[in-house]
């Protein structure tokens, strides 16, 4: 682990909803945490069997309380280790690392107004990011999709500070969140989404086929996610070593477990800071901050979510 | 701002604001959202100036996310809608703008800080405040929306 971290204890533990915890962190070593922006988010390690288990989380507390940090996670059926973990090992009092908080959701400076889209879990990184406008006095929209009241997380929190702003779409009440609302969004607005992969792209794409500039088009992916269809693969990096990247890993992972000094960020593919050149091989761009011309060109990508292609790849680290 | 309007494809709604001339020069962008049947509308800024520059920012505030504009008005007359255009939020990526006819410029005097309009071409011009003579530089402030004058003679 190269990164700079900060070391935390697990301060209190609140169950949100039935698949839902909000864990409050604070510091150990200091009293104050790095203030952040909306929505910021950290990356979580704890130490596990074969290494460190690494999670991205949005920070969920309002910007300006930094004597700790609040995160909620919703326990995955599919989880590989993150969730499944903070939910069934993590105690209050544990000890853990994390790192300096970090914003690839920014909120846009010159948008005239925001309006966000969250469905699931994906509603956390918008409650700072609304708490940030709220401050700034800057006008803002929260349509917000949930299975039903009680699996909503932070219904309450939102009812009582946001709720002239915010409008709930409950499946069970056939109250579904349709990206027709699109339409309606005057000159000057920016669009944020925030939540499931198909959810993303149905708002994203309707926003494109609409003619939204992609400037006002906001997205965030939580974690990357592994298609069944995944292959194992091999790399061989131009300083002589080769290394095998199971079907079940990322790239990035596979280096950073073979001591290789790797950089990176995000870790969902939106930073662009572990970027490599691809010297030979065929590459499955994941990645959704390489330009089209660029994932065409199949001469570098980024190793937190694209694999290969073809059986083996050369790559050179930049 | 590029030379020849161009036709930018796939947005639910097609703006233009021109005078007369403005709109020759933007016909062939009219002619295409036609012949695609893309929603459009068109304000014409006649010599009355009918159309003030309130209704103008409230014709364009009224609009949605997915509009394109096209602008077209003497150089003159451009400047002032463009603040209009970008206070109510379209950004670059949303609209085209072009200009015709005489065009001046504003250069920012480096000593008094006045700005002095003339005829675009003039390499050196006297600050109509302090009267400097000022070399004319390429040096363009969006703020100022002129262009820097540097002492001429040292």
């Amino acid at each position: 682990m190269k990164e700079h971290t900060i070391p935390v204890f697990i301060k209190s533990i609140e169950k949100l909803t039935p698949q839902v915890k909000q864990f409050t962190l604070s510091p150990i070593n200091m009293t104050k945490l790095p203030p952040f922006s909306g929505g910021s988010h950290i990356i979580t390690y704890i130490a596990g069997e074969n290494g460190f288990i690494t999670r991205a989380y949005s920070l969920t507390n309002l910007p300006d309380q930094t004597d700790s940090y609040q995160i909620a996670i919703r326990l995955s059926e599919n989880s590989n280790g993150g969730s499944k973990y903070w939910h069934e090992s993590i105690k209050m009092g544990d000890f853990l690392k994390i790192s300096y908080p970090k914003n690839h959701f920014p909120l846009s400076f010159k948008a005239k107004h925001h309006v966000f889209y969250a469905a699931g879990i994906g509603i956390t990184p918008f409650l700072s990011m609304m708490a940030e406008l709220r401050e700034r006095k800057t006008t803002f929209e929260l349509h917000y999709a949930s299975k039903s009241e009680d699996l909503c997380s932070f219904y309450s929190l939102i009812k009582e500070n946001f709720a002239d702003e915010t409008t709930f779409y409950f499946s069970n009440r056939h109250n579904k969140l349709s990206n027709e609302t699109l339409l309606d969004h005057r000159i000057g607005t920016h669009v944020y989404f925030c939540g499931p992969e198909s959810f993303i792209s149905s708002f994203r794409n309707e926003a494109e086929r609409l003619g939204y500039p992609k400037s006002s088009i906001h997205f965030e992916h939580f974690a990357v996610s592994f298609s069944k269809n995944n292959k194992a693969f091999q790399v061989k990096l131009t300083t002589g070593s080769s290394i095998s990247v199971s079907k079940d890993q990322t790239l990035l992972e596979a280096l950073l477990i073979n001591g290789i000094n790797a950089p990176y960020s995000c870790r969902v593919g939106r930073c662009g800071t572990c970027e490599v050149k691809v010297i030979e091989g065929e590459i499955e761009h994941n990645d959704t901050f390489l330009t089209e011309d660029q994932k065409n060109g199949h001469e570098c990508m980024l190793t937190c979510v694209s694999r290969a292609k073809s059986e083996k790849l050369v790559i050179q680290l930049n | 701002m590029k030379n020849q309007p161009i036709f930018v494809q796939s947005k639910r709604k097609y703006l233009f604001l021109a005078d007369q001339k403005g709109l020759t020069i933007l016909n062939p962008i009219i002619e295409q959202a036609i012949i695609n049947n893309d929603s459009f509308e068109v304000v014409f800024l006649g010599k009355q100036k009918e159309f003030l520059h309130t209704d103008i920012a409230h014709w364009l505030s009224q609009q949605k996310m997915g509009t394109y504009l096209y602008v077209c008005l003497p150089w003159k007359e451009l400047h002032p809608i463009k603040l209009k255009i970008e206070e109510v939020g379209f950004s670059e990526e949303e609209y085209q703008w072009f200009g015709h006819g005489d065009k001046s410029k504003n250069v920012f005097c480096c000593r008094c800080h006045e700005i002095t309009e003339v005829a675009n071409g003039e390499v050196e011009i006297n600050c109509q405040y302090c009267h400097l003579l000022l070399e004319v530089s390429d040096h363009y402030s969006a703020l100022r929306h002129a262009y820097l004058g540097y002492v001429a003679k040292l």
